[in-house]
């Protein structure tokens, strides 16, 4: 007996084969959130990069202060946490997928820029429209870069993890709903706690707030239908 | 309102590159689709015809309407233009995704397709 066990490459602890077809759909939810926290990751992590590049050499300021990187790094990863927990569409876990590396670069270098793209128009709306040019206001600016690229490297987690449409065809998972959601509030009360002021952050003008708004819907979106016309194109 | 030229400057380089950088990895991935597809049927060239890329490509057009929009609104400085711009950007691509989304399941390989599918 033993030695039987020690030769099977599976030993079933139950008394059906359904343990197999379970263990196997489990294994592709499990490589259907990993693959979506890697093309989140890369995305926005290639976008910012693509930003905070650009920003640093036209800027007489830093664009964000180190600290403010990291605690808005920290408040992401606590919104990612809950990611294993998430649904995965049914239509991915039908049949087996594979480990796509050229599908995740073509992914990293088209949705990459969308985050640069609103990121430099938040630039544009801090320098130009709330003249935070100077190095008084640099605060100001740091702190309205700082909510829209929380805002839109959380939110945006709802629109990549499906081809479906977020929400409507394809419901999040509970808690990654309710955790992601939670950052995104606790992001946005922030600046304009004693702790905020702490990380160098202040009050934003409520002008700011309505721009946001319209941004971010538009950014989400963007990235929606940008997600139709790559799966278009890609002939998938 | 006074604008910093020389800032301004940078900054619609910027934005613009992002744009131009989106769409060149655009045509770089349909490209590369075509020429995946070609190899697929066995033919050296598949002929497409341009009209059939100006529509396939309505999403950068849309791209590049989006970013005269932010140029120009922040440029006269008007909130009114951003709001009612992105408001009519957003009904558009709604719009776009609706028409266009295929209800297609995500690429699978074809070989365990039948092979290994246990349903």
């Amino acid at each position: 007996m033993d030695v039987s066990k020690d030769a099977a490459d599976i030993v079933l602890l139950e008394k059906d084969l359904l343990v197999l077809a379970n263990g196997i759909e489990e294994g592709r939810k499990i490589f259907g959130n990993t693959t979506k926290y890697i093309l989140m990751g890369t995305s926005s992590n290639f976008g910012n990069m693509f930003s905070a590049a650009a920003a640093s050499i036209f800027l007489p300021f830093l664009p964000m202060l180190p600290m403010q990187i990291l605690f808005m790094n920290l408040l992401y990863d606590i919104a990612n946490m809950t990611l294993p927990t998430d649904n995965v569409d049914e239509e991915f876990t039908k049949w087996p997928q594979r480990w796509d590396i050229g599908f995740i670069r073509k992914f990293t270098l088209f949705f990459g820029p969308f985050s640069s793209l609103y990121d430099f128009l938040t630039f544009g709306i801090m320098l130009f429209v709330f003249n935070a040019s100077t190095l008084e206001r640099a605060a100001l600016f740091q702190t309205g870069w700082f909510v829209e690229s929380f805002w839109t490297e959380v939110l945006i987690m709802f629109v990549i993890r499906t081809r479906r449409i977020p929400f409507v065809t394809s419901r999040p998972g509970k808690w990654l709903t309710v955790l992601t959601l939670s950052c995104v509030a606790f992001g946005t009360i922030l600046p304009f706690t004693i702790f905020g002021s702490f990380m160098g952050f202040t009050p934003l003008p409520t002008e700011y707030w309505i721009l946001l708004i319209l941004m971010v819907a538009t950014y989400l979106f963007l990235v929606d239908a940008g997600k139709v016309f790559y799966y278009k194109i890609c002939g998938l | 309102m006074t604008v910093d030229l020389r800032l301004f400057d940078w900054w619609v380089i910027s934005i613009s590159w992002s744009i131009v950088f989106m769409s060149l990895a655009g045509i770089y991935i349909y490209a590369d689709s075509k020429k995946k597809n070609a190899k697929m049927k066995n033919r050296h060239h598949v002929k497409t015809r341009p009209l059939t890329v100006v529509k396939d490509f309505v999403f950068v057009w849309v791209l590049f309407a989006l970013l005269i929009l932010y140029i120009v609104s922040i440029n006269i400085g008007s909130s009114m233009l951003f709001a009612v711009g992105n408001i009519f950007t957003e009904a558009a691509l709604i719009i776009y995704a609706v028409k266009n989304r295929t209800g297609k399941r995500p690429a699978a390989d074809a070989r365990y397709v039948k092979k290994y599918s246990y349903r």
